[in-house]
């Protein structure tokens, strides 16, 4: 066996492999094109979600500017997302307002950068919240992070790092190096 | 200090709790409050609004939760309770279970003792079987502020 034969011997088996993988890859949809990939389903503009609760009430309604829905990674980009998180009664309570926003299909929502929850209710005990990043569960109307956080109110100004926040028991607790001014009016 | 009741009120903790619908705010670990001379360190601290334009009510918990002020005279009073309790508007400590009052060297304790910061009066009390003590140095009989029915 000549040094010859040799050589195209290993030219095949190498052109053979390399066939093989590319099949290979196609199958699995790995090596589809990306872009491709990360196409929106569809978008929309001035897109509005109500979620209601089991007693029929309005629980809260998800706003957006602009929307992108991915099916393949089952979520939607909201950009300039608005929440309004409604009470028991169904009366409007807060609003929760981000410049970037994702929507999870298990009701999940991620907000970012200057998220902000104003309350809706006049004269109320807190004014507004700050942070660049929240989770809230549309579900049970809940808010949680680990990043910093900054409250108000008429009487103090709170800030901290880390939240956990109950939105229909108005209940907010900041989880770690919590500093507070309190507003003492002698 | 007088110029103390008309200061901000400064908080420090690892952990606060806002629960606006009892208009209740606890602060909670290591808590440090700030008020001009006054600083209270406490494990938990409750913050409560009692109706709506209502006094403010700090109540200090732990083992135990301590008080310090500077007097106008430059004095220093250090008091110290399992529960003490500030209301801001009436300028009034409460110290509740093993209640201690330090002025200079002189000492009061107590079950209860109510400690008006404002007309430098304290009123202590007991409960069962302990007695209230006080102690005074010959050289403060004079200007420690003694209310009428405690004669020693």
């Amino acid at each position: 066996m000549s040094r010859q034969t040799l050589l195209i011997g290993v030219l095949f088996l190498f052109s053979l492999l390399s066939w093989r993988w590319f099949e290979a890859g196609r199958d699995s949809g790995t090596l589809t094109n990306p872009e491709e990939y990360y196409q929106p389903t569809f978008t929309a503009n001035k897109l509005k979600y109500l979620n209601f609760a089991d007693n029929g009430l309005l629980r809260n309604e998800v706003s957006a500017d602009y929307t992108e829905y991915y099916n393949q990674l089952e979520q939607t980009e909201l950009f300039n997302p608005v929440i309004i998180a409604h009470d028991e009664q169904g009366k409007a309570q807060w609003r929760i307002s981000a410049q970037q926003g994702i929507l999870n299909l298990n009701d999940n929502a991620i907000l970012r950068d200057q998220v902000r929850i104003q309350a809706l209710t006049p004269n109320d005990t807190l004014n507004w919240l700050e942070t660049p990043y929240l989770e809230m569960d549309l579900i049970r109307n809940e808010v949680r992070n680990h990043h910093p956080v900054t409250m108000e109110g008429p009487r103090f100004h709170l800030e901290g790092l880390g939240l956990r926040g109950q939105l229909n028991q108005r209940i907010y607790e900041i989880l770690d190096k919590s500093h507070g001014i309190y507003f003492n009016q002698p | 200090k007088q110029s103390d009741y008309k200061q901000k009120v400064y908080v420090d903790s690892v952990r606060q709790v806002a629960e606006l619908n009892d208009n209740k705010l606890t602060f909670l670990d290591d808590v440090v409050i700030r008020q001009g001379t006054i600083e209270i360190h406490a494990d938990k601290v409750e913050v409560i609004r009692h109706g709506d334009k209502g006094a403010d009510e700090m109540i200090a918990t732990g083992k135990p939760a301590r008080f310090h002020q500077l007097l106008d005279n430059g004095k220093p009073v250090d008091a110290q309770a399992n529960r003490l309790s500030y209301k801001l508007k009436e300028r009034m400590v409460v110290l509740n279970g093993n209640a201690r009052i330090q002025q200079s060297d002189n000492e009061i304790s107590g079950d209860q003792i109510r400690y008006d910061i404002q007309k430098q009066q304290m009123v202590a009390e007991s409960s069962g079987g302990s007695r209230v003590k006080t102690i005074f140095l010959p050289a403060d009989m004079g200007s420690f502020d003694q209310p009428a029915q405690e004669k020693p």
